[in-house]
């Protein structure tokens, strides 16, 4: 066995050639008299760190020579990139990119060269960014104990303030923190800046850097703007103009291809907004102006509007895909064109089997293709960038790795596969029949399933996808063969055993056997609803019930001790205070149909129940392994297996439904005249 | 004899490959038959199939009652008493090598360094090879550490396909000094006089006897329930099932552990096949086709029943995969295995190593149609279960299900812990999970076969951490 020996760390001291800590950027332009009291302070600000200077120089006079002098008194501490006149592009932007890009340490100072950026405040900036573990400091001259002192005279004043604010008015999110976007003394850090990405031109490089670099931390640290001691000041109105010109074009630029996937999806939206109106005035340019038959027309003028669809995409919306463009425009006219074929079928389908009016039907269909057609052409035209991003993959990340996130899934295709289950909650809203009492149940365990998704500790980290398999396709071949057994007239009756083996598969794929099994205490609460299923007619049942799932969730989380029915205890005072509640506030809000309706006493009372079972979950948080993650199985092939048997299933009773909700007589307090079942 | 020459001489019997070329012919010409026949007449095709699954089924359990009937006699295990064990003097005991695989179990080394040291067998007669693997630096740092004593020594396997524990134990049977060899898992507590038991009683039995299988017993019964169902079927198997298997003269499948060997002859069968993944059970029907025998030995072997629903899923379903495997392997030369086995041997291996994991699997097939006949009542299948086989089927739920409810019940007898009672009679929630177990070794039999399926173990140690505070 070999023995690690003890390597000893030393600490970094001001040894030629060692590494800088920190590189400190000056970009100069005839400031001779300045750089060698510059370089002094530097040093001498940064005490025992070892820290290298960059000048950046476009000067024509003697500048050059002067800091040559320092370097060689220097060396290795001083270093000087000269730009000859042909060189300077990006004026001084291009000069602290051009430092930046040079420099060797992971931390860049950038200041002036004229001492209105005092040194001594260099390490504050330092030590600001290393305590937030921001990304970039800036020096501001706005905070509170900031001050100007060396913009001469108010008007200066106002304009150097006032194009600060105006940045901020054009990039409000990303420069939430920052009160002086315009300084240009800042630290930032050097793996956050890309110099390949910037466009420096001329005025204020910081806030070039924030906005296309997309940092994210940034910090502040107040100073005070000195006055001049030598040179003159650059500061000028046609610099300001071409200021506004440079952050109209950044902002312009920003819009263009969007980093984030909501910016990409809104483009997408308006392009196909657009491509509309191109497709209408091709359709009467080729029917009415060329004589087309109509049917040619049309399919000639859906292409047109693809063609200008990609040609948007292409420029301002997608980012630059890993095909060749004509490989690009080939899949996206394929995918368009077989899409339509696919919208018609949604549509005739929704409308023959789904019982929908065409026109509700048509804005489903459109939704479903939009989003199909923009997770394929993010996916298969343009392939996957580096560093992901794109909603598709953004989506599945999501699906990958909370187990939440999987919840809800397996509720949302229970909910796809058993429409009718939705159907008759809708049709009993106002006589509180059908599935309303499994209301308060359901938000319950939901609830409380959320919560106690984490293993517990002491439980093994084994797992097997075959067992998940096997137990899920027995879960859900019960569920199609009670739905496919049950007798035509009376499946309904059938259907809460159905969707219960159904949400059980969903469950077992989605998080695993082991997972699901933790979850099972929370199968208990839809049984509460079956005590309070008849005794529809006053809120006893459902504060009866409400207190039971409290009860029940109360156990599940603290065990069975006294506790647990002390806190039961307690959070079902509040709920019979917001039953008893619920009604006068209704009726003080709205005096309509609504005001009346006893389905509100149940919502909010499972919206109050959700909220402390959500509570006490977090108030004792399972105590998970130290290891890692909990397990989540993967999901692609099982989420599109799972939709396709939902709507599978969902398509077999789609048909027999009807969405007209029973109303309550209008003398409401008695019973409903086709409830079965009188009170008492 | 290196571990090479050992395997070479099993290479006709080897689960390398699954099925011979021609069995995959005549499975695909059978299945072929089976879909032209069931185009033109589905109905006979599945009366047919009906008919004789359902002999089967009723065949395996009577096999399983005439078993337990063979046992009851109870003069197939062989005794040896503490005395007769301990009155062997030392110089007279051979030199005994004990095997112990281990893989990823850093946690046990400790344990079973107390449980070995409490053999009594002298120590300069005592050779313990533990062997493992050589990715696995965990467990070979805790055994380097934990070593003590000239007798025990760490073999790390030499890197090669297949990385199974039978092939790690010819590794070691190739290194084994000792007249007699035997295997311990490294969780188990064996009984501390069973090495002197086994000399005594090999010698006593004469070399018709090779091999020797101990009981196997569990330390963590009452973890939970599956400890205790594992326990009660451990208990069936070992005190009915082997026994009954010995007293009619049959084939014994080996059980995992505690199997104690003649070296010479072992290494001359060939020892364990590293490509089965119970390489015990296969081990056990080619010491019979060798027209060897092999006993029950009266010592148990404490072992960890798994605890954990998902782990003993994993590790039932390695153990039926490998059933199927070495029935298969069998199957490969009928006429051969008829003459080496005769019909007894042939219906062991039909009836009890194919017949275990079949009738597990069959098992959910069977409730699922009576569940859906009493569901649905489809008219379908009154035509399907035509009279005689149908009351046969009917007999066997009945029967058959009450039956093995019984030997389970029996087994609480055995084991003196009529606490057991509600355990043995809820068994029939355990066959679920066979069934389980089952559909899962029949997919990797299919698509995975060589894999083996590990199992993990320590689930029965408290956490290191302490316990959960109460509430505040």
């Amino acid at each position: 066995m070999a023995e690690i020996s003890p390597t000893r760390l030393e600490a970094p001291a001001r040894v030629a050639g060692a590494p800088p800590a920190v590189t400190v950027v000056v970009p100069t332009r005839n400031e001779a008299d300045n750089v060698g009291p510059l370089a002094d302070r530097v040093r001498a600000a940064f005490g025992d760190q070892p820290v290298e200077i960059v000048f950046v120089d476009d000067s024509d006079d003697a500048t050059p020579s002067a800091i040559e002098a320092i370097a060689e008194r220097h060396p290795g501490e001083v270093r000087l990139i000269h730009r000859v006149s042909q060189e300077r592009a990006g004026g001084l932007g291009g000069a602290v990119v051009a430092g930046i890009s040079a420099a060797r340490a992971p931390w860049v100072v950038v200041m002036d060269g004229d001492l209105q950026h005092p040194p001594e405040t260099a390490p504050l900036l330092l030590a600001a960014g290393r305590a937030e573990t921001a990304q970039a400091v800036v020096a501001s001259r706005y905070r509170e104990s900031g001050r100007v002192d060396g913009l001469g005279g108010w008007f200066r004043r106002t304009v150097s303030r006032g194009s600060g604010r105006l940045a901020k008015l054009f990039f409000p999110l990303r420069l939430r923190g920052v009160t002086d976007p315009m300084s240009g003394f800042f630290a930032v850090r050097r793996d956050a800046v890309r110099p390949a990405e910037l466009r420096p031109d001329g005025y204020k490089i910081l806030l070039e850097m924030l906005v296309r670099n997309r940092i994210e931390r940034v910090a502040e640290v107040p100073y005070t703007f000195r006055s001049r001691t030598a040179g003159e000041s650059k500061a000028s109105l046609p610099e300001g103009l071409r200021y506004f010109r440079h952050l109209a074009g950044l902002r312009l630029s920003m819009m263009r291809r969007p980093q984030s996937a909501y910016g990409r999806m809104a483009g997408f939206a308006l392009a196909g907004a657009a491509g509309t109106a191109v497709n209408s005035v091709a359709l009467w340019a080729l029917g009415e102006l060329a004589g087309l038959p109509y049917l040619l027309a049309a399919f000639l003028a859906v292409q047109v509007a693809i063609v200008w669809n990609f040609a948007v995409i292409d420029h301002l919306v997608m980012p630059p895909g890993v095909h060749a463009r004509r490989h690009r425009f080939g899949r996206f006219l394929l995918l368009n064109n077989s899409l339509t074929p696919l919208h018609l079928g949604l549509l005739f389908a929704l409308v023959r089997w789904g019982g929908l009016h065409y026109l509700g039907a048509n804005v489903v269909a459109i939704i479903v293709v939009f989003a199909l057609r923009y997770i394929v052409t993010s996916s298969w035209v343009y392939g996957t960038p580096a560093g992901g991003g794109l909603p598709a993959t953004e989506l599945m990340r999501l699906v990958r790795r909370t187990g939440q996130v999987r919840v809800i899934l397996t509720l949302l295709l229970t909910a796809l596969a058993f429409p009718a289950l939705l159907a008759v909650s809708w049709n009993g809203l106002w006589t509180r029949s059908g599935a309303v009492p499994l209301i308060i149940p359901l938000a319950a365990a939901t609830a409380l399933v959320l919560g106690r998704l984490r293993p517990d500790r002491g439980e093994p980290d084994v797992h097997d996808r075959q067992v998940d398999g096997l137990l899920s396709v027995g879960c859900l071949v019960s569920a199609s063969a009670l739905l496919l057994l049950a007798p035509a007239p009376d499946r309904l009756t059938w259907l809460l055993p159905a969707s219960l083996f159904y949400l059980a598969g969903a469950a077992i794929l989605l998080l695993g056997t082991r997972t699901a099994a933790r979850l099972r205490w929370a199968l208990l609460l839809p049984l509460v609803s079956i005590a309070d299923l008849g005794l529809a007619a006053n809120d006893a049942p459902a504060v009866l019930g409400a207190v039971a799932c409290l009860i029940v969730s109360a156990l599940v989380i603290f065990g069975a001790r006294w506790g647990a029915f002390a806190r039961a205890a307690v959070a079902s005072l509040a709920v019979v205070a917001v039953a008893a509640n619920v009604p006068f506030v209704a009726g003080m809000f709205s005096s309509g149909r609504y005001a009346g309706l006893p389905a509100l006493t149940d919502v909010s009372l499972a919206l109050v129940v959700a909220a402390i079972v959500v509570f006490w979950s977090r108030s004792r948080p399972v105590r998970a392994l130290a290891a890692g993650r909990p397990f989540l199985p993967r999901a692609r092939f099982v989420l599109a297996t799972l939709t396709v048997v939902a709507v599978l299933l969902g398509l077999r009773t789609l048909p027999e439904l009807t969405w007209q909700p029973a109303e309550l007589p209008a003398t409401s307090g008695a019973s409903s005249q086709g409830s079965p079942r009188g009170d008492r | 004899m290196p571990a090479e020459v050992i395997e070479r001489k099993l290479t006709a019997y080897s689960a390398h490959v699954v099925l011979t070329r021609l069995q995959r012919i005549g499975l695909f010409a059978g299945l072929a038959l089976l879909a032209g026949v069931a185009v033109l007449r589905p109905m006979l095709v599945l009366q047919v199939i009906v008919a004789l699954v359902t002999l089967c089924y009723g065949a395996a359990i009577a096999f399983r009652v005439a078993l337990v009937y063979a046992a009851g006699r109870g003069e197939h295990r062989v005794l040896i008493s503490d005395e007769d064990a301990r009155a062997v003097a030392d110089a007279e005991l051979p030199v005994y090598t004990v095997l112990v695989p281990a893989y990823r179990e850093p946690s046990v080394i400790g344990a079973l360094m107390a449980h070995l040291s409490a053999l009594e067998y002298p120590r300069d007669k005592l050779e313990v090879i533990l062997l493992l693997e050589p990715d696995d630096t965990e467990t070979i740092e805790a055994a380097r550490a934990a070593l003590t004593g000239e007798h025990l020594r760490i073999l790390v396997v030499p890197e090669s396909m297949p990385k199974t524990k039978p092939k790690a134990c010819n590794v070691g049977l190739a290194e084994a000094t000792g007249e007699f060899v035997t295997i311990y898992d490294a969780e188990d507590i064996p009984d501390p006089l069973q090495l002197r038991r086994a000399v005594v009683a090999l010698r006593r039995l004469g070399p018709e006897y090779v091999c020797l299988q101990a009981e196997l017993g569990y330390f963590n019964t009452d973890q939970n329930r599956i400890t205790r169902w594992f326990a009660l079927e451990y208990a069936t198997w070992f005190r009915s099932l082997l026994p009954g298997l010995v007293a009619l003269g049959m084939p014994v499948p080996l059980g995992g552990t505690s199997n104690h060997f003649r070296t010479r002859e072992l290494r001359e069968l060939g020892a364990w096949d590293p490509y089965n993944v119970t390489e015990d059970a296969d081990l056990g029907i080619r010491l019979a086709r060798s027209g060897f025998r092999v006993g029950v030995l009266e010592s148990v072997t404490l072992e960890e029943a798994n605890s954990d629903f998902i782990n003993w899923i994993k590790q039932r379903s390695r153990w039926y995969k490998g059933y199927l495997m070495t029935w298969l392997v069998h199957l490969r030369s009928p006429r051969a295995t008829f003459k080496q086995l005769g019909w007894r041997g042939l219906l062991c291996l039909n009836l009890f190593v194919g017949g275990t994991p079949l009738a597990a699997l069959l098992n959910a097939v069977l409730w699922a149609t009576t569940l859906l006949w009493f569901l649905a009542q489809p008219a379908v299948m009154e035509q399907i279960f035509i009279p005689p086989f149908y009351y046969i089927g009917v007999f066997c739920l009945v029967f058959g299900n009450a039956t093995v409810i019984y030997l389970n019940v029996l087994s609480v007898r055995s084991m003196d812990r009529p606490d057991l009672l509600g355990t043995a009679l809820l068994s029939p929630l355990y066959w679920a999970m066979m069934s389980l177990a089952s559909a899962k070794a029949a997919w990797q039999l299919v698509f995975k076969p060589s894999y083996w399926e590990k199992t993990t173990h320590g689930l029965h140690l408290p956490t290191t951490a302490p316990a959960a505070s109460d509430d505040i």
